[in-house]
This record gives C-alpha cells, structure tokens and sequence, in this order.
C-alpha cells in the first residue's frame, strides 16, 4: 500500500517536475546570464580599447583571385587549372563573440562525394574540391613574416588528422613531399624534427624518409606550441577536443556545381577561444581555402603509380554525394596546409568589437535599472558602455526577465522601470515610452536533404505553428497500444516534414525516404519555445488567434488533410502569456526508465526552456531541447532524461521562437509568416515599418499594442512585429532619477537608434526609430512619456514644459543627479564635469528639499568631536554652574 | 546641594545616603524642580553623559566589542575553512567571508560580509554586490577609520607595492597595492581582479573624505557563484543605516525607566543596593543605545 502510493506520488510528480525543473532553470540561468554580462564585461574591459574601432564602418568585403594547380602527365607537359574564385563576406568589423558571418564564394572547382557533416573530421578527408574555412591569428598584409598568418595560427577543433600530413613512400601517398611550392623546410622527413620529436611525441614514432610525418603544431597566442602527436596525443589546446562546448567552427564547406557556396562561420574571440586569442588587439582573419590539388613536381623517381596519383583529378562525379567510391587524396581538405593548397587562399581580415562594456568603475554612481523583455537584451548590450563610460551619464542595466514578474518587480521597489511589449499591472501610473521597433521570429535550421546545403527561406502558416504548439505531430512511430490510447491522433503525421500541408509550403523538402527524417522526426514536431510567460509567447499566439483556419483547428475541425488537435490542447483559449503542457499522456507498455520515471510524452516533445536566448543558441550548435531517451547514471540505478543529440550538419531540422535581433546576431534564418493576404513575409526593416504604421497606442502614455488582426490582414507588415516600452513611474521618483530615466528615453531614442556596430548604436534586429518615416509616431511618443516621466506629476496629458532637457537633441542638461549619487563617494569632493552647469557642478550637495542624505551626513560628519565638546563643555560649565549657586 | 555633579542617576543615591541614618521615614520631597538652574543643571549633565558615553563607546569602548567580534567570526571562519563550508558567492549579511591581512601594517582582520553600519561594527565588509576577493573582478571592502576599532585607521597609508593577502573558501589570494585615490584623482586602470579598501581620511576626529586603495591580483582569478546584484543605499559609502533606530529607543527607554525606578525606590532601600541593582542596567542601557547610535553614523567613520 505505502508502496504504491509512493508510486503514485511519484507519477503524479511527473508533469510537475519539468516545470519545476525548468523553473529553477530559469532563475539560474538569470544568475548565469548576468554573471555572464558581467564576465564578458570585465573581460574586454582588460581589452585596450579604441584601435580598430576608429576605422570606418562596418564594410563588406570582396575579393577575387585565380587559383590554380598544375598537373603533369605522364610525358611531363604541365597543364594548369585555373579558377577564377569570387570570396564576399558580409560583415568584417566589430565582431563580438560567437557573431556569424555569411561568406559566400563563386568561381570555384565543383564539389564531389560531398560529406553532409561539414565539420566532422571525416569532411577532411571525404570530399573532393571542398573549400576550407578556418579562423586564424596574423594579418597577412604585415610586413614582418612572423605576423602573417601560418597554418600553425590557424585553429581546427580537433587537432588529429587534419594537423597532419603523412603518407607512405614507396606508394607514393607522401603528396605533400612532392609539392612543386613546398620548401626545404617542409618536406622534411619529419616534423617535429628528430630532436625534438621524443621530448614532444614520445610513444610514437617518429617522421622517416619511407613513411614521412609532418605535424602541423597550433601556435597559440601566448606562444604555446601545442603539437598533439605521441602516445596520448599530446599536447592538445584547451579548447580542442571532439564534443567541447561549443563545437567545431572550422568548416570543410563545398561548392556546388554552379560553383558557388556558402558557410556561415562563426567567429570566436579571446572570450570564447583563448588560445586563438582574437581580440580588439591581436589581429585575426577568417581564411577561405578553395581545395585545387597539390601541384606535384617531377620527383617520383621511376614510380609512375605514384606521379599518376599525385596528379589525379576528382574521381567523383561533380556534386555527388559521399560514397564508397575511391577518391583521389590528392584534392581533399587533409592537404590544406600543403603549399600548393595554401598559396590558393584568400584571407577576410576580420576586427573584433573592441568590448561589450569598457566601464571601468561603477562604484558611486547612479545606476538605471531595467528589467524586462528578452528582445530588448542585444541591443542594452551595445547601449550600456556608451552610458557608463561618460562621466555626465549614469550606468545603464538591462536585464532580462518575465514581464510580469518585473512589474511586479517595479511595485516592489526593484529596478527603475520595466521593458515590455504589453501593458502591466502597476501602483503607479506608468509612462510608455517606445524604446525598441523588433518582433519575435521562428528561427530554423534545416538542412536540404541529399546535400543540398542549408535551406534559407521557410514558409509557415499559422495552422502550422498551431500544429506544433499543441502538439498535434505524434514525434515519433506509436506502438499499437499507443494507437489505440490515442485515437485523436490517428490519421496525424509523425511530424513536421511528413505534414503534406508543410510540403506544399516548402516544395525543397518535398523529398520522401531520406535516411534522416526518421532521427529528426522527434525534434522537427517541436517548436522550442518558453516554459515562462513571456510577450514573445503572447504576440505569437496572438498571431495565431488572428487566423480562422488555425483557430479551426484549434478548436477540432481537422485540416483538409485529416489532421486533428491534439485531445488536450482542443479549444484552448489564445492568446497565452505561458503556454501549459497540457497533454499527461505517457507512453504505455514502457520497460526500463521510461516506466520508472515516466515522463509525458508530449512534455518530452514540447520540452520548452526559459531563456530564448539559449533557444538562438540551440540552432546554431544544432542540438534540440526535445527530451530523447533515458539513461541511468552510471553505478547508480538512478535514471536521467537526456537531451536529444547534436543534429550533424547536413541533417539538421529543428525550428525555434527566437527574437529577430538574435536571429541577425547569429545570422540564423527566419521563418516567412503567412498573412491572410496570402502572402508570406519575413522579418525585414521594411516589414517591421510596415506593421509599425498599423500600430497605434491607446491614448498618449500608452503601449503601442500590436493588433494581430491589422497586422495579419496586411499583405506586406510582418505578422511579428513587437515594439518595447520603457514602461517608466509617473510618480514618486525623486527629481534626480527621474531625470536619469527620462535622459535614457531621449539617449535611446536618439544616438541609440543609429544602426551601427559601435558602442551606443543599434544592432542589427531593431529598426531605428527615429523623428520621420513610419516611426515618427513611436518617437513622438518616447518624447512626450520622458518629458512626462520628468515631470512626475502623475500623468502624461499634463502640461508644463520639459524642464531642463533640451528636446531638440535629446540630450539632457539636469544631468547632476545622474551623474553621481550625491550621497557616495566620490560626489562627495565636488569636482568640475565637462558638460555640467557650473554652480550645479560644484555645489553637488545642495539640497533640492527637505533634508537630503548629504545634509544629514554633514551634521552627522561632527558628531564625535560635538560629542566630546559637549562633554566637555558640561565637566567645565556644570562646576561653574554649582559655584554660581553656592556663591549666591 | 551638591548632588548635581553625579552623572549617572544623580539625584537620588547621594540624597538616600545623606539620609541613610533613617531609611523607613517617607521619601524627602525633591527638590523643587521650578527651579530653573537645576532643570538646566539636570539636562546638561543627562546630556553630557550621554554624548560621552557615545565617545567613549564609539571610540574606545567600540573597540573592545569589536575584538570579541573578531575572535569570534575569526574561530567561526577557521571551523569553515577547515570544514570546506566556507562561502563562495552570496552569504547572509554579517557572516565572515574572508580573513585579510596586511603584514605592512600588522593588520589581521576577518572581513564580514555587508556594509552596513551595523555588519562593520564587528569588522571589515565585503560590499555585496561585488565579488569576493580572489574572484574576478572588482571587489570593494569597506572599512571604519575611526570608531570600533578603527580597522582601516591606516590603510590610506599603504604605498605602492606593499601586499594584501586574503584567504577566502577559495584559497590564499595576494594583491599588490596599486595606489591610494581620493575623490577626483583618476580611475585606476582595467584588470581582471582587483581588490579595493575603502574608508574616510580622518581629521581632527572628523572624517574628512573617502580614500580608496586598490590593489592588483597576483596571479589568477577564481570564478564565483553569484553576488547580490544590487545593494541598499545603507550599504554604499558613506550610507547611515537607520534600522538601529527601534532599537536606540528601546536602550533610551531602559536608561530612563532605571532612572525613574532609582528615585522611585530611593529612601527605601539603602544606597548600595540601589547602586549595585541600578548601575548594571544603567550600563547595559548605556552600550545598547551607543551601539545602536553608532549605526546612525555613516558606515565608514
């Protein structure tokens, strides 16, 4: 009985536990988040600042250059082939970590046996006329031979194979020894020479003339040779290895038969990879290698075999796909350091961001606080050094976190204001200015299958997002019990590529019985999305609620195809700030972990998190957040639920709720959204204005609410459209912060809305707001709700003139407060501040009424020595007093 | 009458021993207090008294409270150094997180956590909302320059170079001192840990401005687990923690009740007892509320 009652517990634990779980989460990766703001701070804040960033904005860059190979016949004559390779990129400047950059390459030599992992170690050595992609340190345009880039300063994640040029002699697999551009130096029999070679590889053996080695050491930044060779491969950077955190960056990309290409490469600084060390100071460049051959000389003395080898072309049709067939070595990536392959490449100089905060000190000065959306978190972290770096400013925090609970945050007392998309609860009246033009987007990516490389535009409607939110795809193949348990889901598809209602929208995945469809089938019936209320999750369902034919469907009228709702979802009201899962449902007939902690399915299969941010970066490492099988911990009968693999490339499917601004960061692909015009729009500047001109807010003060019925009417406004407020107290905030909050409205709508890579600009993502065009109306707002918010007479209608800002350039002049606390520290010793009125700026202490902080510290400064005069003055003057009495 | 130069419950003892020869006749009228020399007389002293205790306490007794405090967070840091419990990241304020050493200036000190009035009357604080010392970045200790126990009376004499240790749950972390600052002198440059002592330049008894001393790591950083992110404005430089307040009108209360009791039992028992009962609560009275007053000065002094 107590047995199973325990069990019953248990079970009944079942669906708690993942919201629990996920709850904790949240407020941890909360903490982790900040902890991380702060490192990535404080970091680059050791960072010398301001070099690179002085040079002109961020440009694309272009280069074409003719590689080629020569390849000799039999008889000796040479013929050379010769390609003429077109490499853009699209941004090169002002890079911060982890930032994807698009680099796109024409001209070049067709691919062959083309491998669908780019970045697994078999691409190296799999495809044929691959083109190489690798982040290196140097600058190839200095003079000094030493600073230019080496393919020892290159980075490769593994550090095996692909470091290492080997082969046998008497076959005549030694190619790299018969390179016509190789020096002396590196034909060497072996590398690291004899000498060296037991100190750094003991336990192998060493280069010899018949089975020649060479290793490719990486050099890191701090001068560490890092050779991983010998025994146990030693030698290995930090950051190498097979599944480190963040995966492999260094791609074997491959051309297509039009000979074009494209690789998103991320870019890593010091933050993320320090023995590369990429910063604002160490120069560093990605470095596109369009795989020729080796150029062989005329060194193969009497082994004809071997000659005919070195000078093979590809032996695959152009853009097959890898198979069994024999290849020739001769043109794949493992010879990408060899000189012939080398001297072929071109090299993109690419310049980090010189920080993400320089703010060198924020001790005693006044602090602007603001919790709230996640949309708004790319572009606080480009806004917040250009605040606290100035002397006349305050220090400016942003922070994600629920929208309801920072209001209530805000009620409490805690921050200075909330950034929100919709309207919240509040004691005092809030003022809403419109500080960020954005929108929520669903991010995707998926891999065309049979290699045809990484889809870039994706049609959904809003049934489709229906689907998914409600679970409605069953996520995997049902046993026959399963079938019979859950008759609402009989005639449903696995999933969302086997949804003929998908395909028609999508015809490139049009394609049946591909090996993988199965693996990801499970992940591609999931939307990732948020396990917390969020105004993403609100503006998205609203976007659904719009539509008649997804409401239908929601409501259990099944789609032409026979698709149902999922039983527990029908009739689900929207829109919904926080998206429940609803369907307890467990697998029967489950042996093993699945029966002793059984999890609900369709919980396995929605699996949401708390941070959309982790969401953006689940898509770029390819690892879905659906709960893939069960596992016990190893020496203990413990179960754990494990998270579904990384997805390899080339077989990717997975679709996530993103922010637009993440989505530009890590160039992810988004979504085009179905509007009832028929058309499909994808988040653009154009779009997102053109839904802002359907917006228009209640009343001056008010959120600019994005109505999902105008917007999804529209045939050109993206249905995702989101505007966020700093929904800032209209009374009761002392004088000195409300002119903090109401200069960072004017700041933030002003400078801050300058598109640009630098400090104080406006990432990517958000469009700029600004005084004309089809934001005016935004900004008009933002101006009134500062002025407004100054004012603190409790309302925005009010009268009275702004007082001290000048409203012409958004630059406040009653700065005294925001500049320093006058209660701390350094205020207290009054010092001339650029910029400030002079009698303001040196009498900081002067109180503006009643008894301020700085008053009462004045009086309290005396209070020992007026202590001890009053003691003393009472041992002299009470004698005197006794005297004057006994004398009378 | 002389009685009025007797500080501590002055009236009473000295009339009952006068008339100590007859103890059961009825209490003696008291002295008319229409007389305005007296009320004078009366509320100069009370007041006196009170400002000097206030000295006294603030300055030297201050100090005696403030060693116990010492020894006593300094054996309950040691048990969580030795036991691995001591903190890493965020604490409850008034918990030791760290002892520091400055060889330079034979200070040895166990550093609470908060800067409060209250939490630095039992020694150094480690303000919350940065991180611990050996952590990276910049950790700010606050210390008082004047009153229990003045502990960083000489930090602002540091010079350049001379060296800060501090153990934390994390190990044994040096700094190297950069530089003294004082408001309007430059920001020190960027490094990723750096430790700053914070206190008032003392002059004539009078705390005359903040002084900074920071200092480098030596060495590596360790990472931490998480800090307040935020801390009350009592908590920054200079701030004056008003929620001793309740408490200083609770010692106030006692001084006076005793008071009132002394003269009201004055004549009925002889004057020894009355000094023996009353004195001890007169003292106790005495060090709640200058314990209590001390929070009301600014955290640095």
């Amino acid at each position: 009985m107590r047995g199973s009652g325990k069990v019953m517990r248990g079970s009944g634990k079942g669906t708690r536990a993942v919201k629990t779980r996920t709850g904790r989460r949240t407020r941890k990766n909360a903490r982790r988040f900040v902890t991380g703001l702060l490192l990535i701070g404080l970091l680059s804040a050791a960072v010398p600042s301001g070099a690179v960033s002085a040079q002109a904005a961020a440009a694309g860059f272009s280069q074409t250059k003719t590689v080629t190979r020569e390849i000799m016949a039999e008889d000796g004559t040479v013929t050379v082939d010769e390609r003429t390779v077109t490499v853009s990129a699209d941004v090169t400047e002002d890079l911060r970590g982890r930032q994807v950059m698009t680099i796109r390459w024409s001209g070049a030599r067709p691919s062959s046996g083309i491998l669908g992992s780019i970045t697994s170690l078999d691409a190296w050595t799999a495809t044929e006329y691959p083109v190489v992609v690798l982040q290196c340190r140097g600058d190839d345009s200095a003079s000094e031979p030493a600073a230019r880039i080496r393919p020892e300063t290159c980075w490769t994640s593994y550090g095996a194979s692909e470091r290492r040029l080997s082969g046998v002699a008497l076959a005549g697999t030694d190619f790299y020894r018969h390179d016509r551009y190789a020096t002396e130096a590196e034909r060497a029999a072996s590398v690291p020479a004899d000498e060296d070679w037991t100190r750094l590889c003991s336990g192998e053996s060493e280069g010899s003339d018949a089975m020649p080695k060479r290793i490719i050491p990486f050099v890191a930044a701090d001068g560490t040779e890092y050779w991983r060779c010998g025994e146990e491969g030693q030698g290995r950077a930090p950051e190498m290895g097979v599944d480190t955190a963040l995966g492999p960056n260094d791609t074997v990309a491959f051309t297509t038969t039009a000979g074009t290409g494209v690789s998103y490469f991320e870019v890593r600084t010091a933050a993320e990879n320090a023995s590369l060390g990429c910063s604002s100071a160490v120069p560093c460049a990605v470095v596109v290698v369009p795989i020729m051959g080796i150029s062989c000389d005329a060194s193969f003395d009497a082994q004809p075999l071997a000659a005919q080898r070195c000078n093979q072309e590809g032996l695959r049709p152009p853009g097959s796909s890898f198979s069994n067939e024999p290849y020739a070595a001769a043109v794949t990536a493992q010879y990408w350091a060899s000189a012939s392959n080398w001297r072929n490449r071109i090299t993109i100089p690419v310049a980090v961001a010189p920080s993400a905060a320089i703010c060198t000190s924020t001790e005693g000065r006044r602090t602007f606080q603001l919790y709230g959306s996640v949309l708004m978190s790319g572009a606080a972290e480009q806004w917040a050094p250009a605040y606290c770096d100035r002397p006349d400013r305050f220090v400016l925090r942003i922070n994600d976190q629920v929208e309801a609970t920072a209001f209530n945050s805000l009620a409490a007392g805690y921050g200075n204001g909330v950034l929100a998309t919709y309207a919240g609860s509040s004691a005092a009246p809030l003022g809403y200015a419109p500080v960020g033009l954005t929108g929520f987007a669903v991010g995707f990516v998926i891999d065309i299958p049979g290699g045809g490389g990484q889809l870039g535009q994706l049609n959904l409607n809003p049934r489709l997002l229906a689907k998914l939110l409600t679970a409605s795809y069953r996520g995997a193949s049902f046993s026959p019990a399963a079938e019979d348990e859950r008759p609402d889901l009989a005639g449903n598809p696995g999933s969302l590529q086997l949804d003929p209602e998908f395909r028609a929208l999508n015809p490139d995945l049009d394609v049946s019985g591909i090996f993988y469809w199965d693996s990801t089938q499970l992940s591609f019936s999931q939307l990732m999305g948020l396990s917390v209320p969020s105004d993403l999750m609100t503006a998205l369902t609203s976007y659904i609620a719009a539509d008649p034919e997804a409401m239908a469907f929601v409501n259990g009228t099944p789609d032409p195809w026979g698709m149902r709702v999922n039983r527990a979802y029908e009739g689900i009201s929207l829109p919904q700030a926080d998206w429940p899962l609803a369907d307890p449902w467990t697998q029967p007939n489950s042996t093993g972990c699945a029966a002793e902690q059984p999890i609900p399915w369709f919980n396995r299969v929605l699996a949401p998190v708390s941070d959309p941010h982790r969401l953006a970066d689940d898509l770029l490492t390819a690892r879905p957040e659906t709960i893939n099988m069960y596992d016990r911990i190893p020496h203990s009968e413990v179960c754990r639920a494990d998270r579904s693999p990384r997805q390899n490339h080339g077989a990717r499917a997975m679709l996530a709720l993103i922010t637009v601004a993440d989505a530009r960061r890590y160039a992810l692909p988004t979504a085009s959204l179905r509007t009832t015009s028929g058309t499909y729009v994808a988040p653009t500047d154009t779009s997102i204005a053109a839904a802002v001109e359907l917006m228009v807010s209640g009343g001056p003060g008010e959120p600019f609410v994005p109505d999902a019925d105008r917007l999804i009417a529209s045939a050109t406004a993206y249905p995702g459209t989101m505007v966020v407020h700093a929904a800032l107290p209209l009374s009761g905030v002392e004088p000195d912060q409300a002119a903090v909050a109401a200069s960072f409205v004017r700041i933030a709508t002003s400078e801050g809305q300058v598109r640009g890579t630098k400090t104080g600009q406006l990432a990517e993502g958000y469009v700029p707001i600004t005084a004309t065009g089809a934001t005016a109306s935004l900004y008009a707002a933002a101006q009134t709700v500062a002025d407004a918010v100054e004012r603190q007479s409790g309302s925005v209608s009010g009268s009275g003139a702004p007082s001290g800002a000048d409203s012409t350039t958004g630059q406040p002049t009653d700065l005294v407060g925001a500049a320093e606390s006058p209660s701390v520290g350094e205020a207290a010793e009054p010092e001339a501040v650029p910029g400030l009125p002079a009698e303001e700026a040196a009498s900081p202490v002067a109180p503006r009424r009643g008894l301020t902080p700085q008053a009462l510290l004045n009086a309290l400064r005396a209070a020992i020595p007026a202590g001890l005069a009053v003691t003393a003055a009472a041992a002299v003057g009470v004698p005197t007093l006794r005297r004057f009495r006994v004398g009378r | 009458m002389t009685v009025t130069t007797r500080p501590a419950g002055p009236v009473a003892p000295r009339a009952v021993r006068r008339r100590s020869p007859a103890p059961r006749r009825p209490r003696p009228p008291l002295p008319p207090l229409s007389d305005p020399r007296l009320v004078a007389t009366v509320a100069v002293v009370t007041v006196a008294v009170l400002a000097g205790w206030f000295v006294l306490q603030t300055v030297a007794l201050g100090g005696l409270t403030q060693s116990r405090s010492q020894n006593v967070l300094h054996s309950a840091l040691r048990e969580q150094l030795e036991a691995q419990t001591a903190p890493t990241g965020t604490v409850e304020p008034g918990d030791p997180v760290a002892l520091l050493t400055i060889p330079t200036l034979g200070l040895e000190q166990v550093v609470v956590e908060g800067t409060a009035s209250s939490d630095l009357q039992a020694g150094p604080g480690h303000r919350r909302d940065t991180p611990l010392p050996g952590q990276r970045g910049a950790s700010v200790l606050y210390g008082r320059s004047l009153t229990w126990g003045a502990p960083f009376r000489s930090v602002s004499t540091l010079l350049p170079g001379d060296g800060i240790q501090v153990t934390t749950a994390q190990g044994e972390f040096v700094y190297r001192v950069e530089g003294v600052r004082r408001a309007g002198d430059p920001l020190p440059g960027t490094t990723t840990a750096r430790l700053t002592l914070v206190t008032t330049d003392v002059d004539r008894f009078m705390p005359s401005g903040v002084v900074y001393v920071d200092a480098v790591l030596l060495g590596d950083p360790v990472v931490g687990t998480g800090r307040a992110l935020a801390v009350p404005e009592s908590e920054k430089a200079l701030g004056t923690d008003p929620g001793g307040l309740p408490l200083l009108a609770v010692g106030l209360g006692v001084l006076l009740a005793t008071v009132l009791g002394v003269v009201r039992l004055h004549g009925t028992l002889p004057a020894r007892v009355l000094w023996t009962l009353g004195l001890p609560v007169v003292l106790a009275g005495l060090w709640l509320t200058g314990t209590q007053a001390g929070q009301l000065l600014p955290n640095l002094f």
